[in-house]
């Protein structure tokens, strides 16, 4: 019996070191996680104690700030709807959204040190002052993105593909944080559009065309020999009994003749002739069907689950259940642009404490090497003759090469979402985009000036 | 190792009481600081009371020459301060009640510990427990009220008590007895009919609680009867059978009741449901996560959104203000406790008083663990008191009472040496 007393006493002790580690993960470990969760109510009480930090773009243009005394601490906006949907909103009534929400530990100041650090000063009944942040948002072609997508729906994405920051995260319809209260009923009634969902990283379109150019990557990795193939279009192709068409008859053409105009039977065979298995692998490496980490809340581009022949043919093109968000597209494109190297998009540049100390910075690194330098540069060929006398004509510039995909996406809601994708200058890209504008027909023809004037504007600086 | 010469040991209690007396000089500084605006409230009364009480059944433990060991009351006291210190920072009220609760329960340890000192004498009447404990457990499912999902309690007038907490105490106490009567059949496993009246006593227990749909209780009640029945027998194996009796109970139960699947669904992901079902255990888990390492200091948390912060939910108070150094080191307590208990168990003369020390010790600990597993999300929630420590008269008077036990036990360990 005294045995038995015994390993009573020991099953105890480790039932309750079980419990220790257990503990200990929750409070030391997830603690901090936990505390910055929005369903903790604490964190209402805390931004009343506390000046939020302000959030700059980066040339230091101010895009979020507090102003005011402690129990009536106000937040400015001064972009109002250019930004609002990447810098967010802070309500008392109505929780928080954007990198305000996503940013929220190091906006109040409670994580780490500073969080000891502040925690003493609401103590001695100081006001806490929260971090900085400085985003890579270019505020100015924020606003010319947002201008250009004013009175329809949409969403611009300009990224630097040398880098992956993320110049510009535009969408529409947008709401006015500054007046958030006021109109909340207004931003959320049926007619509104749903202005408080960033199309941009939320939005899932059916890329259209865009799709081609992961297409062509698959196609181009698998056989090179194709850029010199003599293809034949007669306007449709059939496949298992379903027939995919073409908006005319493109009869023999080459393979950058394909992509000037935007050829979906021949798309559609290169496709079945590389297979399932490498169109879903390029995809993937592009960021298809991958949760990507990035500072606000991605929606996953997918491919359907299982792709047969037809669903392949469909899902080549961009059309049957492949969906993506416009950043997704605008990192394909980016990559093409980076020598098929591509970047993790950011979109925080660095951190800054009250006083200016840097806290954190963000580093460049690339999250994927999609394909080689080789095919890629085939690919931007191809975009460049797009351009200069396919489907794109409509984006080329004055003195600068621009490199372009158009895509008209066919959806059950009206007419073709309008896609764009285009980086420049082509010889040496400094900026990509992804323009999409919901149901309002060719991508050639009204996402293109778009996304040209965009790029204008980006490299005239 | 403490030495054994002495017989009794009440000095070093002495020294070890001045620690919750610490513990209730501080919580006198926060209820002056911040309780001036309390009507009715006179701090100083309240500690003379405590620290009195305390030092009262020290000083009667020692008058009469009680054997019992020195490290159960001032643990109990530590705990029962801590929690009196955390119930008055979420709801002075309640915290002035349980003051009188407290006293209630020192004067019930004394008067187990003096009036009953030979443990034995309780042991003659098994059945008695039974009879009692069914009693109890009947009148509470017929006339009971539902409070908080369980149907535990009883209402007399203004009066309300949980009868449950007392039923398993008596259960044990019947258990010690049965199971040191019936040793020799269950070890040689010949009397088949040994086992009828413990089986149909556990079982109707069991079923009974999962009508009032007390799965805490009715869990803690199992693993202890599993304990003594361990203890008795030495055999693993009747354990096992009892443990994959209880699994199978569980599933078709799990099958058989709405409420029980949404409990378990709640306890994998509370986040599904966080402003429903989950809302307790998300903000339970969150208030111990604010906390962090070393807390934010009493008073300055928020705990008090969570639904019974005072009874089920008092230690996820503890772990925000007092952080995971607090949390841990009430955790501790528990186990120095356990050890003790166990201690007691290991030197008692006979195999009642083995029994009854090991069970009682099983079940305080595991009660502690299951409430402490539960609000950190480790086990499903149940909603069960933390022992010595959560709002809760009876939860408290039984768990002094239990106390009284443990140190008669252990006082007969150290009377039988020689």
């Amino acid at each position: 019996m005294k045995t038995g007393v015994r390993r009573l006493a020991l099953a105890t002790g480790a039932i309750f070191v079980i419990l220790i580690v257990h503990l200990t993960y929750i409070q030391a470990i997830a603690g901090e996680r936990l505390y910055l969760n929005p369903l903790n109510p604490r964190l209402n009480l805390v931004e009343q104690q506390t000046q939020r930090g302000a959030i700059y773009d980066r040339a230091g243009r101010v895009l979020a700030r507090t102003v005011g005394n402690p129990g009536q601490f106000q937040r400015q906006y001064p972009y109002g709807p250019a930004t609002a949907l990447v810098v967010g909103y802070v309500s008392g009534r109505f929780g928080s959204g954007g990198l305000e929400a996503s940013r929220d530990g190091d906006l109040l100041g409670l994580t780490g040190w500073q969080h000891l650090l502040n925690q003493g000063r609401r103590l001695m009944g100081q006001v806490a002052r929260g971090n900085d942040l400085n985003l890579t948002l270019d505020a100015e072609l924020q606003r010319l993105a947002t201008s250009l997508l004013a009175g329809r729906r949409g969403a611009a994405v300009a990224l630097d593909p040398r880098t992956g920051a993320v110049l510009a995260l535009a969408s529409s319809p947008a709401f006015d944080p500054n007046r958030l209260e006021e109109e909340w009923q207004q931003i959320n009634s049926p007619g509104a559009g749903s202005p408080l969902l960033n199309r941009a990283i939320q939005g899932l379109y059916p890329p259209g065309s865009i799709m081609k150019l992961v297409t062509a990557t698959a196609a181009l990795e698998v056989d090179p020999g194709i850029l010199q193939r003599d293809f034949y279009c007669p306007g449709y192709l059939e496949v298992q009994g379903w027939k995919l068409t073409c908006p005319r008859p493109h009869g023999h053409l080459n393979f950058q003749q394909a992509m000037m105009y935007s050829c979906n039977v021949t798309f559609a065979t290169l496709a079945l002739e590389a297979g399932v298995d490498k169109f879903k692998e390029t995809a993937a490496l592009y960021g298809f069907d991958q949760p990507l980490k990035f500072d606000l809340p991605v929606e996953v581009s997918r491919l359907p689950g299982r792709l047969d022949a037809s669903a392949l043919a469909e899902g080549a093109i961009g059309q049957g259940a492949v969906l993506a968000t416009p950043l997704q597209m605008a990192m394909v494109t980016a990559a093409i642009a980076n020598k098929g190297i591509l970047m993790q998009p950011y979109l925080v540049e660095k951190v800054t404490a009250a006083g200016g100390r840097l806290l954190w910075q963000a580093v460049p690194r690339p999250l994927q090497v999609v394909t080689g330098a080789k095919v890629a540069a085939d690919i931007k060929e191809t975009m460049v003759a797009t351009v200069n006398g396919g489907t794109a004509t409509a984006a080329s510039l004055p003195g600068i090469q621009v490199a372009a995909k158009t895509g008209s996406a066919q959806n059950p809601g009206g007419e073709a979402h309008a896609w764009l994708v285009a980086f420049a200058p082509a010889e040496e890209p400094r900026i990509a985009v992804a323009v999409v504008v919901e149901n309002a027909g060719a991508g050639g023809v009204v996402a293109a000036p778009l996304a040209r004037e965009i790029l204008a504007a980006a490299l005239r600086r | 190792m403490i030495s054994s010469d002495a017989g009794t040991n009440r000095g070093q209690e002495m020294a070890l009481l001045i620690w919750p007396s610490l513990i209730l000089a501080a919580g006198y500084g926060y209820m002056v600081t911040f309780a001036s605006h309390q009507p009715g409230w006179q701090p100083a009364y309240a500690l003379a009371l405590l620290l009195g009480g305390f030092w009262g059944v020290h000083l009667i433990l020692r008058v009469t020459r009680h054997g019992g060991d020195q490290f159960l009351l001032p643990l109990a006291a530590c705990l029962t301060a801590l929690g009196l210190i955390f119930l008055f920072r979420l709801d002075p009220d309640l915290a002035y009640r349980q003051i009188i609760w407290t006293i209630l329960g020192l004067l019930v340890l004394i008067v187990v510990a003096i009036g009953f000192r030979d443990y034995q004498r309780l042991e003659q009447y098994p059945y008695l427990f039974l009879s009692l404990g069914l009693f109890f457990l009947f009148t509470t499912v017929l006339a009971g009220t539902r409070i908080g999902g369980a149907k535990s309690w009883l209402t007399l007038g203004s009066f309300r008590m949980q009868p449950v907490e007392a039923v398993k105490v008596l259960m044990v106490m019947y258990l010690a007895g049965y199971l040191s009567d019936k040793r020799e059949l269950l070890v040689q496993g010949a009397g088949r009919i040994s086992w009828g009246p413990l089986l149909v006593a556990v079982a109707l227990a069991v079923l009974l609680l999962v009508l009032q749909r007390d799965l805490g209780s009715a869990l803690i009640l199992l693993v202890t009867f599993l304990a003594m029945l361990y203890l008795a027998t030495g055999k693993l194996r009747f354990c096992v059978a009892g443990g994959a009796l209880f699994s199978l109970g569980a599933v078709m139960a799990y099958l058989a009741f709405p409420y029980l699947r949404a409990r378990i669904a709640v306890w994998i992901n509370p986040w599904a449901d966080y402003t429903g079902a989950g809302y307790q255990v998300v903000q339970a888990l969150i208030t111990l996560g604010s906390g962090g390492i070393f807390g934010t200091g009493l008073g300055l948390g928020y705990s008090q959104v969570i639904p019974a912060v005072a009874t089920d939910f008092i230690f996820a108070t503890m772990g925000e203000e007092m952080g995971l150094m607090g949390s841990v080191g009430v955790i501790f307590l528990y186990l120095l406790f356990a050890l003790r208990g166990f201690r007691a168990a290991l030197r008692a003369p006979e195999e009642q008083g083995m029994l009854l020390a090991g069970g009682l010790t099983v079940l305080c600990t595991f009660q502690a663990l299951v409430i402490m597993a539960g609000v950190s999300k480790l086990l499903p929630l149940t909603g069960v008191t933390l022992p010595f420590v959560s709002y809760g008269g009876s939860s408290l008077v039984i768990s002094y009472l239990l106390l009284a036990l443990l140190l008669n036990v252990s006082a007969a360990g150290r009377e039988a040496k020689p």
